[in-house]
């Protein structure tokens, strides 16, 4: 029985120490939601992208629920969702893009078929891109992705 | 047909035309279940305005979730169309046991626009010539719809004429601002006789903006 638990103990110990191997020269796991940008849906965009754009450049749309909005929206970004009554989320949508153009919008919900981005990604573009001269994008993975790589 | 494990749907797609005054639509999945039969562990709408049911229930109104080869059964989404114009997709995630991936059946909505402003919103280049422009109001419904007020919030730049061509069917909101050599943004907002909630009111903007140096990236799929 002794001689169980001490193989037992350097199992552990061993498997510990080649996990603190890996860990120092692989580097930490990479939690990053997959995203392959040539398999996208139309209008959708992988955040790996959205990295190359100025960040100034982009305003984001939390198309959530208000509360998950507050509690972890992107900072900076505006509520526009299918919850609430459009006419009084929009202004806010509008004040921010004609006070302060910005090029790019991008739209994020919390799950993959959640629906919620690409219907606001819908009404943002068909109502005002065209006049304001934006791009309207949706997130793939939506706030998962965000939130997987650390912001 | 599309094979889903052993339950078997006529389609994965509904879609739905909604008339303007209708609240709540419904889209039906028929199935047929082969094979040793299927255990649904879990069927939710991805979200609140649609509500999915399994039909038909058990004696105890309760839903069927244990289904033998051979039986055949349809689920219902019911959508709920209030808060929402154009077109929509939500979807039905339902979860089979011994399946790692769900399947989703999606509600596609199309719901009319009934107080239609073309554009919706007005734009300026800073420093351009000050011309008029026009938003045009169409109705798109058998019954007139009538404004029955407006506001701007920034007249004393973005003037305005609401200008009557059809009571109740045709409009034109007309705007001449006062000086594009700054910046400026501005709302209107209509008020109509609409009995529908989502068409009472309606909003267009209008803005004096520096032209965008930056050209548009296009590294997403167009």
């Amino acid at each position: 029985m002794k001689s169980f638990i001490i193989a037992l103990g350097s199992l552990l110990v061993l498997s510990a120490a080649a996990g603190l191997i890996t860990w120092k020269v692989v580097g930490a796991p990479d939690r990053a939601i997959s995203c392959d940008p040539e398999s996208l849906p139309e209008h959708h965009v992988c955040l790996s992208t959205i990295r190359n754009w100025p960040e100034d450049a982009i305003l984001w749309v939390d198309a959530r629920p208000r509360a998950e909005w507050e509690k972890n929206g992107v900072k900076g970004s505006v509520l526009v969702n299918d919850l609430e009554e459009w006419f009084d989320l929009e202004p806010e949508f509008m004040m921010q893009m004609m006070g302060n153009p910005r090029a790019k919008v991008v739209v994020y919900c919390n799950q993959a078929g959640c629906g919620s981005s690409k219907y606001v990604a819908n009404q943002l573009r068909e109502r005002h891109a065209g006049t304001l001269d934006f791009e309207v994008h949706v997130l793939q993975g939506g706030i998962k992705a965000l939130l997987a790589e650390g912001k | 047909m599309s094979l889903s494990a052993k339950m078997v749907f006529e389609t994965k797609l509904v879609v739905i035309e909604a008339n303007p005054d209708e609240i709540f639509v419904t889209g039906e999945f028929p199935f047929e279940v082969t094979g040793d039969g299927e255990t649904i562990i879990s069927y939710d709408a991805l979200c609140s305005c649609l509500a999915g049911r399994v039909e038909p229930l058990l004696p105890d109104r309760s839903a069927k979730l244990n289904w033998k080869a051979g039986e055949k059964g349809v689920i219902k989404a019911r959508f709920d169309t209030s808060r929402f114009l154009g077109t929509v997709d939500k979807a039905i995630e339902l979860k089979l046991e011994g399946e790692k991936d769900p399947i989703h059946l999606i509600v596609r909505v199309n719901v009319p626009e009934l107080v239609q402003l073309k554009p919706s919103t007005l734009k300026w280049d800073k420093g351009s010539e000050a011309k008029e422009k026009v938003i045009k109001v169409k109705i798109n419904h058998t019954e007139p719809i009538k404004i029955l007020s407006h506001a701007g919030n920034n007249e004393k730049s973005y003037p305005y004429e609401l200008k009557t061509i059809k009571e109740g069917w045709e409009y034109e909101i007309r705007v001449k601002p006062t000086d594009t050599s700054q910046s400026g943004i501005g709302m209107i907002s209509l008020r109509t006789d609409s009995k529908i909630g989502k068409f009472k009111r309606a909003t267009a903007y209008v803005t004096t903006k520096p032209k965008l140096k930056m050209k548009p990236l296009t590294e997403a799929r167009e």
